[in-house]
């Protein structure tokens, strides 16, 4: 029986990569993405689970994934409305356009983190990982066409957490917690 | 600003999709996990605690309370050895047969790390052979009983002056019986045992000294995974002590050594016959006033775990079944895994099947030899072959438990797992369906009794939990049918949100996380019987309904059917159904 720290070693091999990938793109914060591969290593060499686990990518998967949403909701974002002062000049409608870009893509991110576990990582399976359903269905052991329905549901479930945000957001600045 | 449609949404995914880290930045972070990873562990653990703080912890109290039982019996000052030329085992077992005659034992254990010549910690058994019970003083601070009579485990916590009252699962044996194992296995495990010469006390002593290799696997994994003051424990060093001219025991140690053959602690301990012990568990200093806390489970409750064992130890011990498991939607079954069993004693084989959703099946026609047998069953109860296909195998030969499942389109064995306490799997054999118990963390179940019960004329027993670390209330009911060899009749499972039974009902206002949170409500009911040849019953048809309604948002209902064919009892079973060498992989 191959020890613990030598199936993490593997798995570090085969699909660090893959996981280094998955934390950039949940947290987009390259110091984060450091601390939490660390972290999420530590957690797999000394959890029991790592032992149990069938497919031991698809728990690191998982436990990586709530790493980084649990960073996301540590994380207390302060995002203020943009003043004139702030305000790229002509020349600049680019950078403000970016600007924009990235706080959107934080709060969908920051939405995201507020479904339930199983439909979080549908999710991030389908439209970050861009896996197809079927590919889904066979890591979670769930119907697609059940999954396809949860994704849609999810939508508009993230698009109402989205419609909360802007609530908040127009009362000055928001919060996430 | 963030009026986004879902449009919108699906396009800031497929930005953040878009993300590729600097080749630079992957390639630091992972060596400096690598680097991690293959450094010591004590740099890996997050805990920051001393060694000897961290041996203290339960692990340790564990390790040191089975270690000593092999100490008490190599260690006692008896003059047991006759013959110069006695090998260890034959030494052992004159041990084993004088420590018949003891009435009680008392044993002092310290253990020691490296570089503190202090032992960081003591602890003190006393066993009293005759009315099988050990007392205990862990750490010069924990106290136990262990009363195999009663079959009760109490413990003393001074920090909250409370004693918790808990069921002892294990089986008394004896110190002499423990001998007799202990040599049992030496001899089975086949270690190399060196006898030298040396001194001790200022005595010439025969020094018999032997490695282990912790390579056993048990339920939580395996063993060597035990750690040590955030260190994984790769062999103990056994040595035993005896006086040359008195042919005694002059001490016995255990060293527990790391990978690099470091020691990371010593456990030595001294064992002397007693005339008497102590006469309860107050005597050793738990206070007259101590909070009980009683975890065990009152007589009738026993009596019915009695009566589920005695049924569920006479079932059939050889057989072949087939079990669905179906959704049901819109009245109409859709099954959702099938497993076809062949059971012989201790032997299992289990070849599980799963719907392919729509995909092709690349897999089980290459294996069409290994899965002859398990298809021809299957296929009265699940004919469509392009609807399912082979997802795992699962075989336990006695000892062995080997496991292949589908990955990249073959099928791929994990490493074979020794489990000499039975196969890993709760839910493979028809007993397994056929009679259950209620568990939840050593919380003691009790006879209940409602509407259902009586009308159906069953007993019942209820387990409920209060909300703990954020997690839902619980509700276990076992209804059993002492009509029908205490078959698990009916089975209630509740995890709720607002649950009667919650004590503390602001719970959820401490809830960091609510949204992951999800109420399960599940009812599984027997609707059909089928009786063995040799009249025994069991379940032939099951319904399982439910929801499942994560918190705040979904609500999923749970409408499933298991089916259950007995095929045949004392069967001729396939050729080499039960041997690994044949499995795909494993006998390659």
């Amino acid at each position: 029986m191959k020890r613990r720290q030598d199936r993490v070693l593997e798995l570090l091999d085969r699909h660090g990569g893959g996981l280094h990938r998955l934390l950039g793109r949940l947290t987009r914060c390259e110091h984060a993405t450091s601390d939490l591969m660390q972290e999420l290593f530590i957690k797999l060499s000394n959890s029991k689970g790592t032992d149990r686990a069938r497919n031991l990518y698809a728990y690191a998967w998982t436990t990586a994934t709530n790493l980084a949403f649990d960073w996301r909701r540590r994380q207390k974002v302060k995002l203020y409305p943009l003043q004139d002062d702030d305000r790229p000049d002509e020349s600049g409608p680019t950078a403000l356009g970016r600007m924009i870009r990235d706080e959107q893509l934080e709060l969908v991110l920051d939405a995201t983190s507020k479904l339930n576990e199983l439909a979080r990582n549908v999710v991030v399976m389908r439209f970050i990982e861009q896996q197809s359903y079927d590919q889904i269905a066979l890591q979670l052991g769930e119907n697609p066409n059940y999954l396809r329905a949860l994704c849609s549901k999810s939508l508009v479930r993230l698009r109402e957490i989205l419609v909360e945000c802007d609530d908040t957001y127009s009362d000055g600045e928001i919060s996430y917690g | 600003m963030v009026d986004m449609n879902e449009k919108d949404i699906i396009g800031a995914f497929q930005r953040i999709a878009e993300y590729k880290p600097g080749e630079d930045s992957v390639g630091r972070d992972l060596q400096k996990v690598r680097d991690m990873l293959t450094s010591q562990h004590a740099r890996i653990a997050p805990e920051r605690e001393s060694i000897w703080r961290i041996i203290m912890k339960s692990k340790w109290t564990k390790m040191t309370s089975a270690a000593a039982v092999i100490i008490i019996a190599i260690s006692m000052s008896f003059s047991l050895f006759t013959g110069p030329e006695l090998k260890a085992a034959e030494l052992l077992a004159e041990v084993a047969k004088n420590m018949e005659k003891l009435a009680w034992v008392k044993t002092i254990s310290k253990s020691y790390v490296p570089d503190k010549e202090e032992p960081v910690s003591t602890d003190i058994h006393w066993t009293d052979v005759r009315n099988k019970r050990v007392y205990a003083i862990y750490s010069e601070k924990y106290i136990h009983l262990m009363d195999y009579n009663l079959r009760e485990w109490s413990v003393y916590r001074p920090e909250t002056n409370d004693m918790v009252v808990k069921p002892l699962s294990s089986e008394w044996t004896s110190p002499s019986d423990k001998i007799e194992m202990f040599i049992k296995q030496l001899e089975e495990v086949g270690v190399e045992v060196t006898q030298s010469e040396g001194q001790y006390n200022g005595k010439k002593t025969i020094v018999i000294q032997y490695d282990e290799t912790n390579n056993y696997l048990g339920d939580n994994g395996p063993a060597t995974n035990m750690m040590m003051g955030g260190k994984y424990v790769r062999t103990m060093r056994f040595k035993i002590i005896i006086y040359d001219k008195e042919r005694l025991m002059g001490a016995g140690e255990i060293s527990y050594l790391d990978d690099e053959g470091n020691v990371i602690t010593t456990s030595k301990s001294e064992s002397q016959a007693i005339e008497t012990g102590p006469g309860d568990i107050y005597e050793l200093g738990v206070p007259r006033d101590v909070k009980i806390i009683n975890k065990v489970p009152s007589r009738k409750v026993k009596e019915i775990h009695q009566k589920i064992s005695e049924h569920k130890s006479r079932f059939l011990n050889e057989y072949i079944a087939v079990i669905t498991e179906a959704r049901i939607k819109d009245g109409k079954e859709s099954i959702s895994e099938g497993f076809v069993i062949f059971c012989q004693d201790k032997k299992l084989r289990v070849d599980v099947y799963k719907p392919l959703y729509g995909n092709e099946d690349k897999v089980t026609g290459l294996y069409e030899n290994q899965l002859d047998a398990s298809l021809g069953q299957l296929k009265p109860f699940w004919p469509d072959e392009k609807k399912r296909g082979i997802r795992s195998v699962r075989l336990y030969d006695g000892l062995w438990q080997y496991i292949l499942e589908v990955k990249d389109d073959k099928l791929t064995a994990r490493e074979k797992q020794r489990r000499p306490d039975g196969d890993s799997y709760g839910d493979d054999d028809l007993d397994d369906f056929t009679w259950r118990t209620l568990w939840w963390l050593n919380d003691p179940e009790h006879m209940y009794e409602d509407d259902y019960s009586r009308q159906n004329g069953l007993i019942a027993m209820e387990l409920t939990t209060q909300s703990l670390h954020g997690r839902l209330p619980k509700r276990q009911v076992l209804y059993v049918d002492p009509e029908k060899d205490y078959v698990c009749h009916r089975y209630v499972n509740e995890k709720l949100i607002d649950a009667p039974w919650q004590e503390d009902k602001g719970w959820l206002d401490a809830v960091e996380n609510k949204d992951r949170l999800t109420e399960e409500v599940n009812y599984r009911e027997v609707i059909e019987y089928g009786q063995t040849l040799g009249g025994q019953w069991y379940p032939k048809v099951i319904t399982e309904k439910g929801y499942r309604h994560d918190y705040g948002a979904n609500k999923y209902d749970v409408n499933r059917i298991i089916r259950i064919h007995l095929i045949s009892e004392h069967p001729s079973f396939p050729e080499g159904i039960f041997d690994p060498g044949r499995l795909p992989e494993v006998g390659e």
